[in-house]
C-alpha cells in the first residue's frame, strides 16, 4: 500500500495529530471540521463496542466513534482531554472520540516512510502512510477503513 | 358503440382536460401581460415582444387542443403587433383603443369557452377589423427591422413563467424545512419555560413567538404542498384503461382535486392508489353490467374518490358501488392460510380487515391486473411507510370504502416520549392505540410464548422493551407493577410493548439517521428532545415484525406447526 503523501501539495500537506493510546496519529486537516469536547451521547441499542451512539451537534445528529477502541489500542493519559474529532468522509459526517487532540502539523515531504517497510500483519489495515515528526512516529489514519467492513457487513446483516 | 366505450370521466373527457389547462394557462398568461399592455400604450415598443410571444404561443396550443377559432384570432392579432413593433403602425389613440378591444375580446372568448368547450366563437368580425385597420394605415416606413418573425418566436416562453415561479432545489428547501423544524421545538422548549415564569414581558413575548413560529412552519409546509389533482388525473387514466380492458364500464366521481398534499407523499401515494383502484374495478365491481342492472344498479359501476384535510391528515376514500367484501369469505381464506385462530373472535370489519394481513390474496387466478402477489397487504406497508393508515368498509351486495389517512407532514410526527432503562425513547403516535398502566396480576409468562397480557379479555403478547432492546438498567425479573404498556396494531394483529414510564406527548421532528447506525431499519429516525439529547423514534411495526422470527404467533396456541410469516 503505497503513501498518498508522499508528494503531497498545498493543504494536503497539512494534518491534525492526534493520540490513542501512546500511539500518535494523524488525519489529512482538510477532513477535519471542528474539534470538539466528549459529547453527551444517546447509544443505540446493540452496537459494537465501538460505536459510543449518535450525539446532537447543533441540531444536526450524527455518530460518534471511539476510535481508540477501534483500533484497539488501550487508552492511555488524562480523560479530561478526551476531544472528538468531527470528520467529513466524502460528504458522511462523523465524530472520532480520541485520548487527545495534539496539534496541526505540517510534515516536509522527505519525513514520510515508505509504505513497504510498514507491512507487518493485520493490523495496518487502518495505515495510509506513515510520517517522521521530531522523535515520533506518526501514522496516517486512513479514514475510509471506519465504515468498511465490519459495519458493512453488519449493515448488511440488519438488511437481511 | 359498446358499453366500454361509454367509459367516461363524469365530467371531464382527456380531452376535456387539456382543454380546460389551457384556457387556465391563457387566463393566467393574459393577466400576466396586462402591464405590457399598458406600457405599450404610453408608448414602449420593447414589450411588444412579450405580447407577441403570448399570441404566438397561444395560437399554437390553441390550435392543438382544438380551439381553431381561438388560433384564427391569435394570427390575426399577431398581424396587427407585427406591424405595431416595426412601427408601420404607430403607437395612437385608436390603434391602442383597438389593442385593447382585442384584448378584451379574447379574456371574453376564454370565458366563454370555460364555460362550454364547445361554445360557437366567430373570430371573423374581429379579424376583419384588424385587416382594415392595417391596410388603412399608410406605410410610413420601409420594413427595416432585420428581426425576422420567427427570431422573435426564438425567446422562448419560459421568460414569462420566471416572473411568477423560482426554482428551488430540493436540497435548499429541506434544509429550511429543518431548521423551521427546530425553530418549531426549540420555541415549544421556550414556551414550556414561560409558562413557569412570573415575567409578564417575558410570556407575552413567548406567546407572540408561538403565534409567529407557528405561522413560519405552516408557511414552510406549504412550500412543499402540491395539489392531489396531477396524481387523480393519472389515476384517471388508469381507471379509464381499466375500464377498458375489463369492459366494465365506469364513471368516475372526484371530490377534492385541488386538496394539498407534500410532494414527497404524492409520489409515493401513485402505487398503492392504483392498486387499490384496479382493485375495485377487477374484484370489487360485479362481472357484467348485466349483473349489475340484474341486481338493481346502474350499468356503468361508481367509483367515487374524494380528499380532503382532517385534524392535520390527509384523507382519501374511494367507494365503489359493487358487490363488496365478504367478511365470511375473507375470515376462511385467512383460517386456510394460518393468518389467524378460529377461537379468536372478530367483529365483521375486523375479518374484513384481514385482507390486509401480510400473504392474502383473495383470487385463486391472478388476473393480469391486481394480481401477481400485489396485494392489499403491499397497499398496507406502503402506506405504513408512509405513516399512514389504511382501513375498508365494506357491506357486501353494496360496495366498499377504503378509507387512507396519510399525515400532512411528514418530518414532524405527534411522539410519546417513554422512558427505558434510563434512556428516553421516543413512540410515534399513530402506531399507538392506547396505553395501560399495569399491575403484575395482568400479565402472565407461558413458556415458549413469552410474555401475555390480559386486556379486557384479550389475550396480547408483549415485550419488555429493555429486554428486547438489551438495554441493562432494568431488572429483569422487575415486577410489572406500575410499567406502561403501549397497546400497538400491526396488520391486524395487537401486541404491547413495556416501557418503566411514560413521560409525555409531544410533537417531534423526524432526523433520518445515517446509514451507519446500527439496527438503522427499526427506527422511524431521531429526534432531538427538549434536554439537546438525541433520542431515537423506535418504528413499532419494524419491531414486531422482527421480534416475529422464529416466534409462535399466540393465535396457533392449537396449532403449533403453523407460523405466522414475517411481516412484510
Amino acid at each position: 500500500m503505497s503513501s498518498n503523501y508522499e508528494n503531497p501539495t498545498g493543504i494536503e500537506k497539512k494534518f491534525l495529530q492526534f493520540s490513542c493510546g501512546r500511539e500518535k496519529f494523524a488525519i489529512p486537516l482538510m477532513k477535519v471540521r471542528e474539534v470538539i469536547g466528549v459529547p453527551e451521547t444517546t447509544p443505540t441499542p446493540f452496537s459494537p463496542d465501538y460505536y459510543l451512539g449518535i450525539m446532537n451537534l447543533r441540531g444536526k445528529i450524527l455518530s460518534v466513534v471511539d476510535l481508540c477502541r477501534k483500533i484497539q489500542v488501550e487508552p492511555f493519559g488524562n480523560r479530561e482531554e478526551n476531544a472528538v474529532i468531527i470528520v467529513d468522509i466524502d460528504g458522511v459526517v462523523l465524530g472520532l472520540k480520541v485520548d487527545s487532540v495534539d496539534k496541526v502539523v505540517f510534515p516536509d515531504a522527505d519525513a514520510f516512510v515508505g509504505a513497504d517497510q510498514l507491512k507487518t500483519g493485520t493490523q495496518n489495515a487502518f495505515i495510509d502512510g506513515v510520517f517522521r515528526l521530531e522523535s515520533d512516529l506518526v501514522i496516517i489514519f486512513d479514514l475510509n477503513q471506519i465504515l468498511t467492513g465490519e459495519e458493512l457487513r453488519f449493515l448488511d446483516q440488519e438488511a437481511a | 358503440m359498446n358499453a366500454a366505450d361509454m367509459c367516461f370521466m363524469k365530467k371531464r373527457s382527456f380531452e376535456d382536460e387539456i382543454r380546460s389547462d389551457f384556457i387556465e394557462e391563457a387566463q393566467d398568461n393574459l393577466d400576466s401581460v396586462e402591464q405590457a399592455f399598458l406600457k405599450l400604450e404610453s408608448g414602449d415598443l420593447s414589450v411588444v415582444d412579450e405580447i407577441f410571444r403570448l399570441a404566438h404561443n397561444l395560437k399554437g396550443t390553441a390550435k392543438a387542443v382544438g380551439f381553431v377559432h381561438v388560433s384564427q384570432f391569435m394570427h390575426s392579432f399577431e398581424n396587427l403587433l407585427t406591424e405595431i413593433k416595426n412601427e408601420n403602425i404607430s403607437v395612437t389613440e385608436q390603434s391602442m383603443e383597438l389593442v385593447f378591444l382585442l384584448k378584451d375580446r379574447l379574456s371574453q372568448i376564454l370565458m366563454q369557452l370555460d364555460q362550454d368547450h364547445s361554445c360557437d366563437i366567430d373570430p371573423s368580425g374581429e379579424i376583419e377589423k384588424i385587416e382594415a385597420f392595417i391596410s388603412s394605415r399608410p406605410r410610413s416606413r420601409l420594413q427595416n427591422d432585420s428581426r425576422s418573425r420567427d427570431g422573435d418566436v426564438k425567446k422562448t416562453p419560459q421568460q414569462k413563467k420566471k416572473d411568477e415561479t423560482l426554482r428551488v432545489s430540493n436540497k435548499k428547501l429541506k434544509n429550511l424545512s429543518d431548521a423551521v423544524g427546530e425553530l418549531v421545538i426549540m420555541q415549544s422548549i421556550i414556551g414550556q419555560y414561560s409558562k413557569s415564569s412570573t415575567d409578564i414581558n417575558f410570556v407575552r413575548a413567548t406567546d407572540q413567538l408561538s403565534k409567529l413560529s407557528k405561522t413560519i412552519q405552516e408557511l414552510s409546509m406549504e412550500l412543499f404542498m402540491v395539489p392531489i389533482k396531477g396524481t387523480l388525473m393519472k389515476i384517471q387514466r388508469v381507471i379509464r384503461d381499466s375500464s377498458k380492458e375489463l369492459n366494465k364500464p365506469v364513471e368516475v366521481l372526484i371530490k377534492g382535486e385541488t386538496t394539498e398534499i407534500a410532494k414527497s407523499t404524492i409520489e409515493s401515494l401513485y402505487e398503492p392508489l392504483v392498486h387499490i383502484v384496479r382493485n375495485a374495478i377487477d374484484h370489487g365491481l360485479e362481472d357484467t353490467p348485466e349483473q349489475r342492472r340484474q341486481l338493481g344498479k346502474s350499468e356503468i359501476g361508481q367509483i367515487e374518490i374524494s380528499c380532503f384535510h382532517e385534524g392535520g391528515n390527509l384523507i382519501i376514500k374511494i367507494s365503489d358501488d359493487g358487490r363488496g367484501i365478504d367478511p365470511e369469505r375473507v375470515y376462511e381464506t385467512a383460517l386456510k392460510k394460518g393468518l389467524v385462530k378460529k377461537e379468536v373472535s372478530l367483529s365483521d370489519n375486523e375479518k374484513t380487515s384481514l385482507i390486509f394481513t401480510p400473504g392474502f390474496s383473495t383470487k385463486k387466478n391472478v388476473s393480469t391486473m391486481s394480481g401477481r402477489g400485489v396485494g392489499m397487504d403491499v397497499v398496507m406497508k406502503n402506506i405504513r411507510e408512509l405513516s399512514g393508515h389504511i382501513g375498508i368498509e365494506s357491506k357486501k351486495g353494496e360496495g366498499s370504502t377504503f378509507r387512507l389517512s396519510l399525515p400532512l407532514t411528514v418530518s414532524v410526527i405527534d411522539g410519546v416520549v417513554g422512558r427505558v432503562a434510563g434512556q428516553s425513547f421516543v413512540f410515534p403516535l399513530s402506531q399507538i392505540s392506547e396505553t395501560v398502566l399495569v399491575g403484575n396480576h395482568e400479565i402472565s409468562y407461558v413458556t415458549g410464548l413469552g410474555h401475555i397480557l390480559n386486556l379486557r379479555g384479550e389475550s396480547l403478547p408483549i415485550w419488555v422493551l429493555s429486554e428486547a432492546l438489551g438495554i441493562n438498567g432494568s431488572d429483569p425479573t422487575d415486577s410489572f407493577y406500575g410499567k406502561s404498556v403501549l397497546i400497538c396494531e400491526n396488520a391486524g394483529v395487537r401486541f404491547g410493548v413495556v416501557v418503566d414510564k411514560l413521560e409525555k406527548q409531544q410533537q417531534v421532528l423526524v432526523k433520518e439517521l445515517s446509514f451507519e447506525v446500527p439496527d438503522r431499519d427499526v427506527y422511524l429516525g431521531s429526534s432531538i428532545l427538549g434536554t439537546g439529547l438525541p433520542a431515537l423514534i423506535i418504528d413499532l411495526a419494524k419491531f414486531y415484525s422482527n421480534k416475529l422470527d422464529g416466534l409462535i404467533q399466540i393465535s396457533h396456541l392449537s396449532e403449533p406447526e403453523s407460523h405466522m410469516e414475517k411481516g412484510a
